[in-house]
């Protein structure tokens, strides 16, 4: 057999390298603006095109998709050419792809800044762009299979293992959490609702931290920490291992972003231990490159882009470690909607993804221009700058997150919150955003000197489009397995059935966590209460989507007394049924929205107040951060689509009356004319067709459903229903007898009151009149004051009858009875 | 053809290049990928141990929850944390005069609430109102002038205008200094103040 002359496509890989430098700079730059407008709202600019809500998905899109992506294709294209010792499948695929994902991120850049978001974040692009990636990443997968198909080489490397899965995996996710229904072409909802969607797009958004994040880059580790340090990998056996468990595991564990949320229990509990178990084998990865380095530590030392490599794995063990203690019930009860997840994935994002690109660039440029690095000293300073950045920017967020979760949850000993007022707790931690923006200063000031750096190495180099090589072609062997040959060693060199098991692995934990909660109705539990949103709800729903705000509002109040008392009841899967998508948040910035529709609520305002607000935050809150929102005032609503909207929401299940999507534009406007004619009696002369009206009404709609059913106070009474009040003859005899052997002593014989007890007759009470609440104290007790619970000394019947006759002695104002104690009830309370 | 006889690519790797230790050659496996060599060591026995650690670890918790329900659900745990919180404010059976503070340290208190609370954001600064609230300077009222009522709606507030309800964040004693700081401001004719809202003062 003859060798066979070939060359090997180090245009694409210029191309994509480029790519990634330069989006890489515009991603950090756009993410110093945000951190930039959460310190200082000024650089919001009032204009909607660089508010936060817009600009966040422009920094968390280009960073992943752009930076990374196109740092994952440069590393893949350079790689897969050499491992598989051919030329890329096809020339045209290659191009396509890389022209078509810069389209992309162009596309990307332009519809989010012009609102047109899906609002599922890392899923923000619309339905046209989403179309788009799947076209070009199939083009990608066609390519790369096409390569592997032709490879001169008989076993798949390591590398190409987590490249295949990568591939896989990201189309399973890209395609099922975008299913969504186009309204026109730059909006469309989702099929998924509520908590179904929500569980969905974190199995999404998790793994596309696994499989776009990790997995390609732990391949690209295989391929550049050998090559670089010039030594064998540790341990094969130990590629194996942590390849198999890891993509097994690592689909299961979305849930996890979901803690302590509307979720069922055991939804999360998969999240919880998925992540637990994920610490060994995202570790086989660090260790394995880190024990690699073995033996050549001293030329880490010397080599920068070996130091990058080492921080970068290092980086990735830290991460690795922390994702699965946050998933920790305890852990995330404190920490979820703080700062602590943002620093978590910097440290990820920064220290994993872009120090490994970086090391991977100061090699792979040298090598293709053939010459040497320009400068191994501004290297170095980039690797110390670098370094730096990431610890100036992670540890005062993490300093951020410990403070402002504690505070959200300290109560005084009166038992009121420490911190009532949400805003305290963001102006306590603007100085840590103020460090963190030099963090992110010194990072980018690396990456500046690192792109000075790498331009002089081209300009000094020769660079080769076609590099010509040769190699043995590949030799035809049985398609079974071989005596001596490993099962593993066998399929390694079957690249259909490699992917056909690397998708059961990947499809197994999916379809396991995710279908249940679509078949399984109890896991929804209905709540009769919750209607579809009115044509100007939707209207303003999707108004709040476009603005962006759940980058720093949640509508998810979990089951703590610290949030309970600040924000209302918490929130139940039921009430999310007709979200199409939900909006359920990953970070208060400020507070939770969910029951700002609560009249009688802690979080209700106004629609003069939510109008003075959305117009200048600043002017009602001095210390906000928000952004003004002035051309929500100007802007008309666009009511031209409200009835194509309803007949989608229909389309979807949601239970519009017939024919309401006729209807749907009159319904719109009379209830527009209604909160216009609300705010003009405070003042505020405003046109009804205006967006902040629809903004109104959505914000006075989030959490009513659920409050006119009226569930008072019921958390506090334990597992016990409050039993009807008696008032046959003989059971008050009964109640009365009972209250004369037990309560008479500190309550006196007629309930009148003593040096100990207070007065059960008169119209003033201490723990609540109500007669749930009565019978709660009867049930429970006060310890603290003397008040025995009297759950396990009374019988059922016994307690039902001592709660109706206080019940009957209520108001009867017994004479010589203890002065009032406590507050006085309304008369229009008493039920 | 055995399988060794399929790994014969030779390596590209030039040997002098080469930091692999003695030791470490009889480790080396045959295959080469672009001159990457892999060796043949065992998973370092600890990391193995962490694993299985952890999958005995979430066996044993998908059983105590699940399994045998044994651990509180998240509802559950809800009302344990409610349950066990009977707060100091439920027992605070203080009775509070309710009569009008004058004394400069109660109305310094009560203007420090007033500005905590963010209580001019709909107030003013000076208490002149604003497109929200009423102006709290004048003597026309909404909801009534005396010590008393001020101090109900301060209690209770009234949501369906926007007045919040101050009883989950103050004491009755607090209460008390700002409703007498609001009632210290009559007469003092504020700059940009609101035009009178509800009765006249009797």
């Amino acid at each position: 057999m003859q060798p066979e002359i070939f060359s090997y496509d180090n245009k694409i890989v210029k191309y994509f390298t480029y790519a990634t430098i330069i989006w890489g700079v515009v991603g950090m730059i756009v993410g110093l603006l945000i951190a930039l407008q959460l310190a200082f709202p000024y650089f919001n600019f009032d204009i909607s095109f660089t508010t936060y809500g817009r600009l966040r998905p422009i920094h968390t899109n280009a960073v992943i998709f752009a930076f990374v992506g196109n740092a994952i294709f440069t590393g893949v294209y350079y790689s897969m050419q050499r491992l598989l010792k051919t030329r890329m499948y096809s020339d045209l695929l290659s191009y396509i792809h890389f022209w078509g994902w810069q389209l992309i991120i162009v596309l990307a850049a332009l519809t989010l800044a012009l609102g047109f978001t899906a609002g599922k974040e890392y899923a923000e692009l619309e339905w046209p762009v989403d179309l788009l990636i799947a076209v070009v990443w199939i083009v990608f997968g066609w390519n790369m299979f096409g390569t592997i198909a032709r490879r001169r080489v008989q076993h798949l490397y390591v590398a190409i293992w987590f490249y295949i899965a990568s591939w896989v995996a990201v189309t399973i996710l890209h395609v099922f959490n975008s299913v969504e229904l186009p309204v026109s072409l730059f909006k469309s909802y989702p099929v998924y609702a509520g908590v179904q969607d929500a569980l969905v797009q974190w199995w999404y958004g998790h793994n596309a931290v696994a499989f776009f994040l990790t997995t390609p880059f732990l391949g690209l580790m295989y391929y550049f920490l050998p090559k670089a340090a010039n030594r064998p990998i540790y341990s094969y056996k130990l590629s194996i291992i942590h390849f198999w468990t890891l993509i097994f595991i690592y689909i299961w564990s979305g849930p996890h972003h979901l803690l302590y949320q509307a979720l069922p229990d055991w939804a999360q509990t998969i999240g919880v231990i998925f992540s637990v178990m994920l610490i060994a084998p995202s570790w086989g990865g660090m260790i394995n490159g880190l024990l690699t380095l073995r033996g050549v530590w001293d030329k880490v030392r010397e080599t920068p882009m070996l130091k990058f490599m080492a921080v970068a794995v290092t980086a990735y063990g830290m991460v690795t470690f922390e994702g699965p203690m946050l998933a920790i019930k305890t852990v995330n009860g404190l920490v979820h909607f703080t700062d602590w997840i943002i620093a978590h994935v910097h440290i990820g994002g920064l220290g994993w993804n872009g120090f490994l690109t970086f090391a991977m660039l100061y090699w792979l440029i040298p090598v293709l221009w053939r010459t040497k690095l320009y400068s191994n000293k501004l290297a170095n300073i980039h690797f110390w700058l670098g370094t730096l950045g990431v610890l100036f920017y992670a540890i005062p967020l993490y300093w951020a997150a410990i403070t402002q979760g504690l505070m959200w949850k300290e109560f005084t000993p009166e038992g009121f919150l420490r911190y009532p007022n949400f805003l305290e707790t963001v102006v306590q931690i603007i100085p840590m955003y103020v460090t963190r923006i030099a963090g992110g200063v010194l990072y980018i000031v690396g990456v500046v000197l690192m792109v000075y750096n790498l331009v002089k190495t081209i300009k000094q180099g020769s660079f080769v489009a076609s590099e010509e090589v040769s190699a043995m072609p590949l030799e035809k062997i049985n398609r079974h397995r071989i005596l001596g040959e490993t099962i593993h060693g066998w399929v390694e060199r079957k690249p259909v059935q490699f992917t056909f098991w690397v998708a059961v692995a990947l499809l197994f934990g999916s379809i396991v966590s995710i279908v249940p909660m679509f078949v399984v109705k109890t896991n929804i539990p209905t709540i009769s209460s919750v209607k579809p949103y009115s044509p100007l709800e939707l209207q303003g729903r999707d108004i709040y989507i476009r603005e962006g705000c759940y980058t720093c509002h949640s509508q998810m109040v979990r089951p703590f007394r610290s949030e309970t008392e600040r924000y209302g009841e918490y929130s139940k899967s039921g009430e999310f049924v007709y979200d199409h998508p939900f909006q359920w948040g990953s970070r208060r910035m400020g507070p939770d929205l969910a029951r700002t529709g609560v009249v009688e609520g802690k979080m209700y305002k106004t629609a003069a107040w939510h109008f003075n607000h959305f117009y200048n935050p600043q002017e009602m809150n001095a210390e906000s951060r928000m952004p003004a929102y002035p051309w929500l005032i100007a802007n008309k609503m666009n009511i031209s689509s409200t009835p194509a909207k309803i007949n989608a929401m229909i389309m979807l299940g949601v239970p519009y009356p017939e024919g309401f999507a006729e209807r749907s534009v009159d319904s719109l406007m009379n209830q527009a004319r209604m909160i216009a004619d609300d705010l003009k009696q405070s003042g505020i002369e405003v046109e009804p067709d205006r967006e902040v009206i629809a903004m109104i009404a959505y914000m006075h709609r989030l959490g009513r459903d659920i409050s006119e059913q009226k569930p008072v106070k019921t958390g506090l009474v334990m597992k016990t229903d409050v039993p009807g009040i008696l008032t046959d003859q003989e059971s008050v005899d009964l109640g009365a007898q009972l209250f004369k052997a037990n309560c008479a002593a500190c309550h006196g014989v007629s309930g009148e009151g003593n040096a100990i007890g207070p007065n059960l007759t008169d119209n003033y009470w201490i723990h609540g009149g109500a007669p749930d609440s009565v019978y709660n104290t009867i049930y429970n007790g006060v310890p603290a004051k003397g008040m025995q619970a009297w759950k396990d000394l009374l019988t059922k019947d016994q307690l039902q009858q001592v709660f109706s006759f206080s019940m009957k002695i209520k108001g009867t104002n017994m004479s010589g009875g203890r002065a009032p104690q406590g507050l006085e009830e309304k008369p229009q309370k008493m039920e | 053809m055995n399988y060794e006889g399929i790994n014969k690519e030779k390596s590209m790797q030039s040997e002098e290049d080469s930091t692999v230790t003695d030791k470490e050659k009889s480790l080396l496996l045959p295959h080469e990928f672009d001159g990457i060599r892999e060796l043949d060591n065992p998973p370092p026995r600890w990391l193995m141990y962490i694993l299985y650690i952890t999958v005995f670890f979430s066996a044993l918790y998908w059983v105590h929850y699940h399994t045998f329900r044994q651990g509180p659900t998240q509802d559950e745990e809800y009302l344990a944390e409610m349950a066990a919180s009977v707060a100091a404010r439920d027992a605070d059976s203080s009775v509070v005069k309710l009569a009008q503070l004058t004394d400069q340290v109660n109305l310094d208190a009560g203007k420090k609430i007033y500005n905590e609370k963010l209580c001019y954001s709909c107030h003013g600064m000076a208490g002149e109102g604003n497109a929200v609230g009423p102006n709290l300077t004048d003597d026309y009222w909404i909801h009534g002038s005396s010590i008393d009522k001020i101090v109900e709606v301060l209690i209770n507030g009234v949501p369906a205008k926007g007045m919040a309800p101050f009883k989950d964040q103050l004491t009755k004693e607090q209460i008390l200094q700002v409703a007498s700081y609001v009632l210290s401001l009559q007469g003092t004719n504020p700059p940009n103040a609101k035009a009178p809202q509800g009765e006249k003062a009797g």
